[in-house]
């Protein structure tokens, strides 16, 4: 069994580097029997060998009308293959690349779909999420994201049995397409980040994330000593904390150079207050641990400031 | 799916279909069932019913199979089978919750509509079964669809949907046959025809039946009303009243074939009605037959099998008396046994008068000739000692008692004789060109041996000639004509004519269709290849012909077209007006003089006078291919041109 899966996982990377070449361009495609697969289902062996046991007892009682109603059905299944062929055949499909979202929120890939006879019971689906068609001229397909990231659709399948269930039509779309998932906005614990989180937040935090922790240097206050931690463990007993050089500034956003869910957590709480100080019309900066943005305001500004959030 | 609601409901309707249509497979008991389940399936449709649990069904399932295996015995393999396959399908209908399940009842049910096809042939049930089969389609259809195509792609696709029919009747006339693989039971059923008795009042009651026995075809036009006497079986023991076929009959040896044939032997082909009964029907001496057939003794044939379905086999026999097979057949006919004493008296009267065994049968058929004896459908009932009764009692009777008495003198004036039991006659339709032959013309005759030979002879023929010349109805009078239903008829002419017209269509449908055999699709398959042979060759030639025609048109337009025509040659052809230059002029001076007679014309003129020189002097291809183009471009201009002949 795992043989012949890694063999189908193998056909299958083949079929979509040859997909791939096939589809020059990647957001609009036209199904034509260069592109259409056609295979008997599972039920349509099934039927054959229905078609069999028929001729078998046709035969053996040299019965004509038995056989007559056996070649009756091997006809309409040879015709079902092309009742299956034609009803994809023609069809255009085109994606829109799915609008940006936070985090948790539902992604929607817009599909318009043309085609010149109707098309029947289409299942488009991807990875993670499938929907049946009829005839709609436009479609959506929605899956959501949980985690924020600049990603890519992956391969679509576009699929039909109909219109006897005996023959799957069926052709891949690879449609890299990118979208955007910002982190989910998060109003913050107090008004700036940083020392924003009290100290039982951060022990907490730190308890759970040792990455949190430095070495104590002279200076450090003994209030940020991880006391129930040097109990057990001497080394990087101080909860190391984002500097605050910006304070003074309330243009400005930073992003601390953070791991794991505090860097999460801080990202969903900065988006929030971009959010806050774009509907406000003040001006704001960003600064991340790559790069920074300089103040500014504007849809434009707030897509590439989230953009750079979504990559942190 | 398409709609539930249009599944739920065609469901329980085909089901309902099917049980209808597998009738004689099924008991009283087990169709109250089945017809109950339907009902619980409508129920269940109109949602008066809920789904049962997989859990309820299994146990109901497993009751009833259990009841099937218990009356396995009376309802014989095959129809157990039926029973099996048509329950499963009636439960998972009721238990239905999923589209897979849906898809296999849907098998299922192709599978029943095929066995339906076991025990009904006739055209009509045959267009129920499909219309049956296209519900199924369309069931199927309404488990994949989404929603009915609209008008316009059902126009757009019913073109295609016309492909079906030449696929499938390709397929079936052109895809390999087999015979039988392996032996099936059939179905218990009973018998139809003649049995393998025949007391006083059989055969009355056989033809009252107006239902088809069996068809003919001719291959050359059909033998004479006196001579369709087809022989199905023959019975050789007689108890004073019952005349059976011998119980060893089978194991005997066959008759010999005759040492010489006739010349007028008859080929024919037989398409005979199911009868649950292994004989045949054949005519004379059968000298060859298909090969489901197999000889018995006294020159008759019988099918491998009981026959349950309309079957059709060839059949080649010569019109002469069968031949003796051996000692033990004389034996058997020449036994008399201790009854019918009066009869022994009038047998033995008649052997001292008469010289040899033909003048012993015909001093019978005098007698009945003679005295009064009547032809009769109702003949008064017979004693223990049947034939005393008829020759001197009652002397009313059907061909049976003329059989059976005659057989019986003929055995007591020391003559083997036995009586024979068969069809005679049936209703030949010229422009159909098929002979039918009815339950109603089921008869009786005798034959008797004479220096080897079984002669037959027909006690009828001397009472009722009409019997055998003009059919049943014409020996009957109108009373017994009533009884036989065929007043009703009469009164009703254009039903019997719609009735009539159908049997043809019936039969039509049985040669082509059901008896549509490998021998038939030999000879199509022969003559495709013969019609192969006869127009490949100039079918061939006729390609051929046709390729190197065009090859060669194609050729020689690639050679004009990139040929470089020379280009004195253009230039003529592109300026009509040069072919008027003096002969010692060159084409330059031409040109030349044609400028000053065309001033208007003079700049052009003068390119080309370039343009040529540069290219044949100079061969620049270049002012060649300028050269070329500028013609083309001003060839109306140029055409128009006229050099008038120079005076000097």
């Amino acid at each position: 069994m795992a043989l012949l899966r890694r063999y189908r996982q193998q056909v299958q990377r083949l079929m979509q580097r040859w997909l791939a070449k096939k589809f020059n361009s990647a957001s609009s495609f036209q199904l034509n029997h260069a592109t259409l697969l056609v295979f008997p289902t599972r039920y349509g062996f099934w039927f054959v060998l229905l078609i069999v046991l028929l001729y078998l007892l046709g035969t053996n009682y040299q019965n004509n009308l038995i056989l007559l109603l056996g070649y009756l059905l091997l006809s309409v299944f040879v015709l079902s293959i092309w009742f299956a062929w034609r009803n994809l055949a023609g069809l255009r499909i085109e994606l829109q690349p799915p609008d940006p979202v936070h985090a948790g929120e539902s992604l929607q890939l817009n599909l318009r779909l043309s085609t010149r006879h109707g098309f029947q019971a289409l299942k488009l689906s991807s990875h993670n999420n499938s929907i049946v068609l009829s005839n709609q001229p436009q479609a959506a397909l929605r899956w959501t994201e949980p985690k924020r990231g600049h990603y890519q659709t992956g391969v679509l399948t576009i699929a039909s049995d109909y219109p006897l269930g005996l023959i799957r039509c069926w052709s891949y779309l690879p449609a890299g397409l990118s979208y955007w998932v910002y982190p989910a906005p998060l109003p913050p614990q107090q008004q700036a980040h940083g020392a924003a989180q009290t100290e039982d937040q951060q022990q907490q935090l730190a308890s759970s994330l040792p990455e949190q922790l430095k070495n104590y240097q002279p200076g450090d206050p003994i209030k940020r000593l991880h006391w129930k931690r040097l109990a057990r463990q001497p080394d990087h007993p101080v909860i190391r904390v984002a500097e605050q050089s910006f304070r003074a500034d309330p243009r400005w956003l930073e992003v601390p150079p953070l791991h794991g869910a505090a860097l999460e957590q801080c990202l969903s709480e900065v988006c929030y207050q971009l959010l806050a100080l774009e509907s406000k019309g003040q001006p704001y900066g960003l600064r991340t641990p790559k790069d920074q943005l300089e103040p500014a305001l504007g849809p434009l500004h707030l897509q590439q400031c989230l953009q750079r959030l979504a990559l942190c | 799916m398409l709609s539930q609601q249009r599944f739920f409901l065609l469901a329980p309707a085909l089901q309902c279909l099917l049980i209808l249509l597998l009738l004689p497979a099924w008991q009283w008991w087990s169709l109250t069932l089945f017809l109950l389940l339907n009902l619980l399936a409508f129920l269940q449709a109109m949602d008066k019913l809920p789904v049962l649990s997989l859990r309820a069904v299994n146990l109901i399932a497993a009751a009833i199979a259990l009841g099937f295996v218990l009356s396995l015995r009376q309802l014989g393999a095959m129809n157990f089978l039926m029973h099996i396959l048509l329950l499963s399908a009636l439960l998972r209908l009721l238990a239905l919750s999923r589209q897979s399940e849906a898809r296999q009842l849907v098998w299922v049910q192709y599978f029943v509509l095929g066995c339906c096809f076991l025990f009904h042939q006739s055209m009509a049930m045959a267009a129920l079964i499909f219309t049956a089969t296209a519900m199924n389609l369309l069931l199927q259809y309404l488990l994949f669809a989404e929603r009915w195509p609209s008008t316009q792609q059902l126009k757009a696709d019913s073109r295609f949907l016309l492909l079906l029919i030449p696929v499938w009747l390709g397929l079936f006339l052109l895809f390999p046959r087999l015979g039988p693989l392996w032996q099936l039971p059939n179905s218990q059923q009973a018998i139809t025809g003649l049995a393998n008795e025949i007391e006083p009042g059989t055969i009355e009651q056989l033809v009252q039946s107006n239902a088809t026995a069996f068809r003919v075809r001719f291959d050359q036009g059909p033998p004479a009303e006196s001579e369709r006497y087809w022989r199905a079986k023959v019975f050789e023991r007689f108890d004073g009243r019952r005349w059976s076929v011998h119980p060893d009959f089978h194991r005997r040896a066959r008759a010999q074939p005759p040492a010489e044939v006739q010349s007028d032997t008859l080929s024919y082909q037989v398409i005979a009605e199911p009868s649950f009964q292994r004989s045949v029907f054949s005519l004379g001496v059968p000298l060859q037959w298909s090969a489901e057939l197999e000889a018995l003794p006294a020159g008759l044939l019988r099918h491998q099998r009981p026959i349950s379905q309309r079957i059709s086999y060839q059949l080649q026999s010569s019109l002469q008396p069968v031949a003796v097979s051996d000692n033990a057949e004389v034996h058997w006919n020449s036994m008399t046994g201790n009854h019918n004493p009066r009869s022994q008296e009038f047998a033995d009267a008649l052997a001292a008068q008469a010289p040899s065994p033909h003048a012993v049968a015909e001093a019978i058929l005098q007698h009945f000739r003679q005295q009064e004896f009547y032809y009769t459908l109702r003949p008064p009932p017979l004693g223990r000692h049947s034939v005393d009764d008829f020759l001197f009692g009652s002397r009313a009777g059907f061909c049976s008692h003329y059989a059976s008495a005659t057989a019986l003198l003929l055995r007591q004036a020391g003559i083997p004789a036995r009586v024979v039991g068969g069809y005679l006659g049936g209703d030949w339709y010229p422009e159909q060109q098929y002979l039918l032959v009815r339950q109603r013309d089921a008869h009786a005759w005798v034959e008797y041996l004479v220096d080897g030979a079984w002669h037959p002879l027909d006690p009828t023929a001397a009472i009722a000639p009409e019997r055998v010349l003009d059919g049943l109805d014409g020996a009957l009078s109108d009373e017994d004509r009533f009884l036989l239903g065929q007043g009703i008829f009469g009164q009703l002419p254009l039903l019997g004519q719609l009735r009539l017209q159908l049997m043809h269509l019936d039969y039509y449908w049985s040669v082509w269709v059901l008896g549509f055999n490998q021998q038939r699709q030999d000879a199509l398959w022969s003559s495709i290849k013969a019609f192969w042979q006869r127009w490949l060759y100039p079918l061939l030639a006729a390609c051929l012909l046709l390729l190197v025609t065009s090859t060669a048109l194609w050729l020689w337009r690639r050679w004009r077209r990139h040929q470089p025509a020379g280009l004195s040659a253009r230039l003529l052809l592109a300026i009509p007006a040069l072919r008027h230059k003096a002969n010692a002029d060159s084409y330059q001076q031409a040109l030349v003089q044609l400028a000053a007679q065309a001033p208007d014309q003079a700049v052009l003129l003068m390119q080309i006078n370039q343009l040529y020189e540069r290219s044949v002097f100079a061969e620049d291809e270049q002012a060649a291919t300028k050269l070329i183009q500028l013609l083309k471009q001003q060839r109306k201009t140029l055409a128009r041109l006229r050099l008038t002949a120079q005076s000097s």
